[in-house]
């Protein structure tokens, strides 16, 4: 590079601009290298910064306390139980920076792994599967990591949950992380898109958000149409620096109006989502999410303290 | 919908020059392009309709041969020390490879203490035993029957050269081993042994219940009983699909393409405090919580493994739902009485909850048409050493 004369490099910029702008035109995607194929011999090859790599860090509590299977928490809900974190899981879709000066958000481009998918969906995993955390894995997973256009951010939003076209894929046959284990309905209903259990005085209170009212008559086929009650809350949060920020997901304010120690019998234990359990009543609105008679309210799972 | 599925992974396929993206779909589409029960290219048998690839250990491979030799060796008794048994002594094809009692006697006549698991989707298990997180391969499995002493099953230790010699002086034995092992001077010893009889019990494989069948479009392969019960099962009122969901009714179900290999344990409340002699998962952790933790079983042909649990002191399916709707098992009088509802380690999802006599007949329906009748019939797995059955009179 620095046997190079500095016109050289100016030329070799231009042709890059040119095929960069060819890039776009033909595919319209995000591909973070232009390769200079056509670039004479042994000239510099420079990789355009068109984007930047992103990493969103989660953080999984109770009541502002580090989740951990096992690990009891005092004062949860409206009569202030012990409650025994046994699992703390969701998906996320569509995430997308929020540009500093405004604007639509900018998606993020997901690295693929066994947690990402190209489409967009990730899996955030904060059980190890000890103790009273039974039905997952014993992996982690507490950072998203992708690509976005180079530029400043000042805020992120997501969707809690799993778009509808990738809602119903075949359960044996789809691919990490639509096959962890736990997170699976029938392939009717489809995934839990939020998996957050606990244990109150040895029974279980657990919250599973997905979607429901799925037509069809068998659980073991996709479903006929489009799902009632979708379930997806819109996630928006200002504030936000990747480079310094936590995103905190806190259990303990979506549960603050509930009596964890009780559930309505012949119900789900907790809430899962399906109509009628009392217990969903004051949890889906702090999701932002409607439930039955009740408005969605503001989400208070997420923060970025 | 295969047919839409497949479309809406070509049509992400389709974008401009991917990166990453065909290996998603790539996987998806694979299986739905794949013809009905044709072997996939990583797995040399026939697998029904709809199930993914079961995981092979990186280090064994599975063949024809393998199998075929490992079905011989499966039901010969002269593979235990004293020539009683076989592996097929307490794992009776009839019965899903489960043998009807509530806990089988080895070759000298020592009492099991579990009750010997049906075989059926084996290879699709992420662990082996009752309640053992380390032994995570059919090969590893094979060795404790093989060669263990507390209990003796088949009894081989001790009797190693005997035994072996059996199996060398049999013409067919020592063909069926070349055949199995190209290329090895001596196939015939233990190890290939363990190995022949892992293959032959991945493909114990059953996907043809009159579920599956329904599954797969036929709407009149379940009758509305036996639909009404399939519901219930799936309700998250008796929450009987977070342990028991899935293709394979277990979530202890390991295939290629999931991330990890993850085993899972739960205690049911059988018992308000477990029997000191077996402890399940403790036994390998120490840890109180793990206390009476077992393997949840899968649930396919479940209706022919009775008795249940994994002491098999449950004698029916009937008995088995009305645990699960208590909540934990009573049980009055004796050296284990109690409510295993009061177990503290029982899984927060053994909660409880009230059907009707008509909604319980229902749901044991459901239960009932998982059943596999050609998996119990099928001849290729079937004891090459039994009689064949009488050919049918010739009338010239």
């Amino acid at each position: 590079m620095s046997t190079r004369p500095t016109s050289a490099l100016g030329a070799t910029f231009a042709t890059l601009a040119t095929l960069t702008l060819t890039t776009l035109v033909a595919c319209g995607d995000d591909h973070d290298h232009v390769h200079v194929d056509a670039a004479p011999p042994d000239a510099v090859v420079i990789d355009a910064p068109t984007t930047q790599a992103v990493a969103i860090r989660f953080a999984a509590k109770v009541g502002g306390a580090p989740f951990a299977c096992g690990q009891a928490y005092a004062g949860i809900g409206t009569s202030a139980a012990s409650y025994v974190g046994a699992d703390f899981r969701f998906f996320v879709s569509a995430p997308a920076l929020i540009p500093a000066g405004g604007g639509a958000p900018v998606p993020i481009t997901l690295d693929v792994n066994a947690n990402q998918t190209a489409d967009g969906v990730a899996l955030l995993d904060f059980e190890d599967n000890t103790g009273t955390c039974q039905t997952g894995t014993a992996a982690t997973y507490t950072t998203l990591t992708g690509t976005v256009p180079t530029g400043s951010y000042a805020g992120i939003a997501f969707t809690l949950g799993i778009p509808a076209d990738r809602n119903h894929l075949d359960p044996a046959l789809a691919t990490a992380p639509y096959n962890a284990p736990g997170m699976l309905w029938a392939w009717q209903s489809g995934y839990k898109f939020v998996k957050i259990d606990g244990v109150v005085g040895g029974a279980g209170f657990n919250l599973h958000v997905g979607s429901t009212g799925c037509p069809g008559t068998d659980p073991q086929q996709p479903p006929t149409g489009a799902c009632v009650n979708p379930n997806r809350a819109a996630i928006a949060l200002t504030g936000f620096d990747a480079a310094t920020d936590t995103i905190v997901a806190d259990i303990a304010p979506v549960l603050a109006g509930e009596d964890v120690a009780v559930n309505t019998a012949m119900t789900a234990p907790g809430c899962m989502s399906f109509p009628g359990d009392p217990e969903c009543d004051t949890i889906f609105p702090k999701l932002g999410l409607p439930y039955g008679a009740a408005a969605a309210g503001p989400q208070l799972l997420f923060t970025v303290p | 919908m295969r047919a839409l599925a497949l479309a809406l992974g070509v049509a992400t396929i389709a974008g401009c020059g991917d990166d990453g993206r065909a290996a998603l779909d790539g996987g998806v589409d694979a299986g739905l392009d794949a013809p009905i029960d044709a072997a996939p290219p990583s797995w040399p048998f026939a697998l029904p309709a709809g199930f993914p690839v079961p995981r092979l250990p990186p280090d064994q491979r599975l063949t024809a041969e393998l199998a075929e030799l490992g079905r011989y060796l499966f039901y010969d008794v002269r593979l235990s020390a004293n020539g009683t048994q076989a592996c097929g002594s307490c794992h009776l094809q009839a019965r899903a490879f489960a043998d009807g009692k509530v806990t089988p006697s080895g070759s000298t006549g020592t009492v099991l203490r579990r009750n010997a698991m049906g075989l059926t989707n084996v290879a699709y298990n992420p662990s082996y035993t009752w309640a053992s997180p380390v032994t995570r391969t059919l090969e590893a499995q094979a060795l404790i029957p093989m060669f263990g002493k507390h209990p003796v099953e088949l009894g081989i230790s001790g009797h190693e050269p005997e035994i072996l010699a059996r199996l060398s002086a049999d013409a067919g034995y020592v063909a069926r081993f070349a055949a199995a092992f190209p290329g090895e001077a001596e196939p015939i010893a233990f190890g290939n042994v363990a190995r022949a009889l892992a293959a032959f019990q991945r493909r114990l494989i059953s996907g043809g219940s009159r579920v599956d069948r329904y599954r797969q479009g036929d709407l009149t392969a379940l009758t509305d009983a036996e639909l009404r019960g399939q519901a219930l099962f799936f309700s998250e009122v008796l929450e009987c699909h977070h342990c028991h969901g899935g293709f394979n009714f277990t979530i202890a179900t390991d295939h290629a393409g999931l991330p990890s290999q993850e085993p899972h344990f739960f205690n049911t409340g059988l018992y308000a405090s477990y029997p000191a002699s077996d402890p399940g998962l403790w036994e390998f952790t120490f840890l109180e919580a793990d206390r009476g933790r077992f393997r949840p079983p899968t649930l396919r042909n479940i209706a022919l493994t009775a008795p249940y649990m994994h002491d098999g002191s449950v004698a029916t399916l009937e008995e088995v739902v009305d645990i699960y709707a208590r909540g934990g098992r009573l049980i009055v009088g004796g050296p284990d009485a109690g409510d295993g509802r009061t177990n503290p380690n029982k899984s927060p999802l053994v909660n409880g909850f009230t059907i009707t006599v008509e909604e319980r007949a229902d749901l044991l329906a459901f239960l009932r048409a998982l059943t596999d009748d050609a998996f119990v019939a099928d001849p290729t797995l079937a004891d090459p050493f039994a009689p064949p059955p009488a050919s049918p009179q010739e009338h010239p």
